[in-house]
């Protein structure tokens, strides 16, 4: 059972590494943010794997803050940096110039 | 389980590398996101549970919201380029364009290359210096961790590591409250200049925004989407009563004041970015807040002296309960400090500018204000976009 947990943590892991291309590659800003969440919840996932593998408790305690935690960075970057942008955007200038800052930044 | 350790430590490398690597600050932030996440499960493999909590509050929540946070200060300073001062103009041209600096000086290459080539050589030798000081070690002349589970009866609290921080070393324990005292209040004493510029700056479409976010309890814009209602009312009663969890558990497993304070601070930052006016009610408290904790500490620490016990030398049979005490009080004076260096930073400020940008875009004017989003100049305007996606 130990090592069928122990895979399962594995197989969660290298979806995180997979993750990481995502947030290097983007090419959106809202990519990037949703691949973070997705190592909030594939994090939350594998620390409850170790819990049960490593017999430990008190790992609970740390999926827990860290499930709840993990909403924080989106919420900041939906409240401030949307914010901020769509202000940007609206202001007529430059749209052109964005996307293809957005084509460059992509690469 | 090597595999998943030798797989972990591969993660991380890559994040690191990440976040060095990019020249576009909101990946970086994103990757330093990721990256604690990453550090947060090597501290679980490294079996030490206390420091993984402690970086799933701080490292994977609250720093990728400070960071975010200064992020859209810089953009919106730099999309008001002209109006900066020489200093915070050269800082934000280091900040955003290195990259076409390093394309434009071509002559410089091999020049680079040897900069490379110097701090790669200096970084192996740190590295090959540490491992060997790591495989030459001597023995410890002193076997603490026996030392602290002989300690552990008499400690008055079960968990070790909060028995080493509040009672064994609770010396280090209270500098440490002091020096983050210290820190907040060299933060809001730094914000102040700012607050008094924007007050001067005669925009009132700025002041008129700013006084509409300020004056309900929950602002037009938090209230009107019900995705962020719904979401922050349900999220912030299960922060708050985890914070509370956490600090009591603190005593019999992995837990206590600064994890606790960090998910305390969590709960406000929610409530803010949602819109809630809290600023206002924390202003009132904060001074009363952020040294009540070290007040508390000192207190206990001193008021033992006159029962002729030394410093910090908790009465026989009070430990515990004198303990749990302290890290009530501590809980609060750092999440107050964590929240407060948050709700005063320039960030704060900067929404309701965004908002009144907004309103001045919609009615078709520009607004004066220090943002300056509506009416950048538009030959700039490619190059500042540069890390926008």
């Amino acid at each position: 059972m130990a090592d069928f947990l122990t895979i399962a943590a594995i197989v969660l892991l290298i979806s995180l590494l997979l993750g990481l291309i995502r947030v290097w590659r983007g090419p959106g800003a809202a990519d990037r943010m949703l691949a973070a969440q997705l190592f909030g919840t594939t994090g939350v996932g594998i620390v409850l794997l170790l819990a049960v593998i490593t017999d430990n408790g008190a790992l609970f305690d740390i999926a827990l803050v860290l499930s709840l935690l993990a909403a924080v960075a989106i919420l900041a970057f939906v409240r401030r940096l949307k914010l901020q942008q769509s202000a940007a955007d609206a202001s007529s200038l430059s749209t052109k110039n964005d996307t293809a800052a957005n084509k460059k930044e992509g690469q | 389980m090597i595999a998943f350790d030798i797989l972990l430590g591969l993660g991380m490398l890559l994040a690191a590398a990440g976040v060095f690597w990019s020249a576009d600050l909101f990946r970086a932030i994103v990757m330093f996101v990721v990256f604690g996440v990453l550090l947060a499960l090597a501290w679980l493999r490294l079996q030490a549970p206390d420091l993984a909590l402690a970086e799933a509050a701080i490292g994977a929540g609250l720093t990728g919201v400070l960071l975010l946070d200064t992020l859209s200060v810089l953009r919106a300073k730099k999309t008001a380029a002209g109006k900066l001062p020489p200093v915070d103009q050269q800082l934000l041209n280091t900040f955003t364009s290195t990259r076409a600096c390093a394309a434009q000086n071509n002559h410089g290459k091999g020049h680079e290359n040897l900069r490379f080539l110097a701090v790669g050589l200096l970084s192996l030798g740190i590295l090959i210096a540490l491992q060997a000081a790591l495989f030459m070690r001597p023995e410890a002349a002193v076997n603490l961790p026996s030392m602290v589970a002989e300690g552990i009866p008499d400690a008055g609290i079960e968990h070790p590591i909060t028995a080493v921080l509040l009672n064994f070393r609770s010396y280090d324990t209270l500098l440490e409250v002091a020096v983050l005292l210290v820190a907040v209040i060299i933060g809001l004493s730094l914000r102040i200049p700012s607050n008094s510029n924007e007050q001067q700056a005669p925009s009132s479409a700025l002041i008129g925004a700013r006084q509409a976010a300020y004056a309900g309890v929950i602002s037009e814009d938090g209230g009107n989407d019900p995705i962020l209602r719904n979401f922050t009312q349900r999220l912030i009663p299960l922060v708050l009563v985890t914070g509370g969890y956490i600090l009591w558990a603190g005593s019999t497993m992995p837990g206590g004041a600064f994890q606790a304070g960090a998910l305390i601070a969590a709960a406000g930052v929610i409530a803010r970015l949602a819109g809630y006016n809290i600023a206002s009610r924390v202003d009132q408290l904060l001074r009363f807040g952020l040294v009540l904790g070290f007040l508390v500490f000192l207190t206990v620490a001193a008021s033992v002296m006159f029962g002729g016990r030394p410093f910090l030398n908790y009465p026989d049979g009070w430990a515990g309960s004198l303990i749990f005490f302290i890290e009530a009080m501590l809980t609060f004076s750092i999440g107050l400090t964590l929240l407060s260096l948050f709700v005063h930073s320039p960030g704060d400020g900067a929404e309701p500018n965004a908002k009144s940008s907004q309103r001045s875009v919609k009615s078709g004017s520009t607004v004066g204000s220090d943002n300056g989003v509506g009416n950048r100049p538009p030959g700039n305007s490619g190059k500042a976009e540069a890390d926008h996606d």
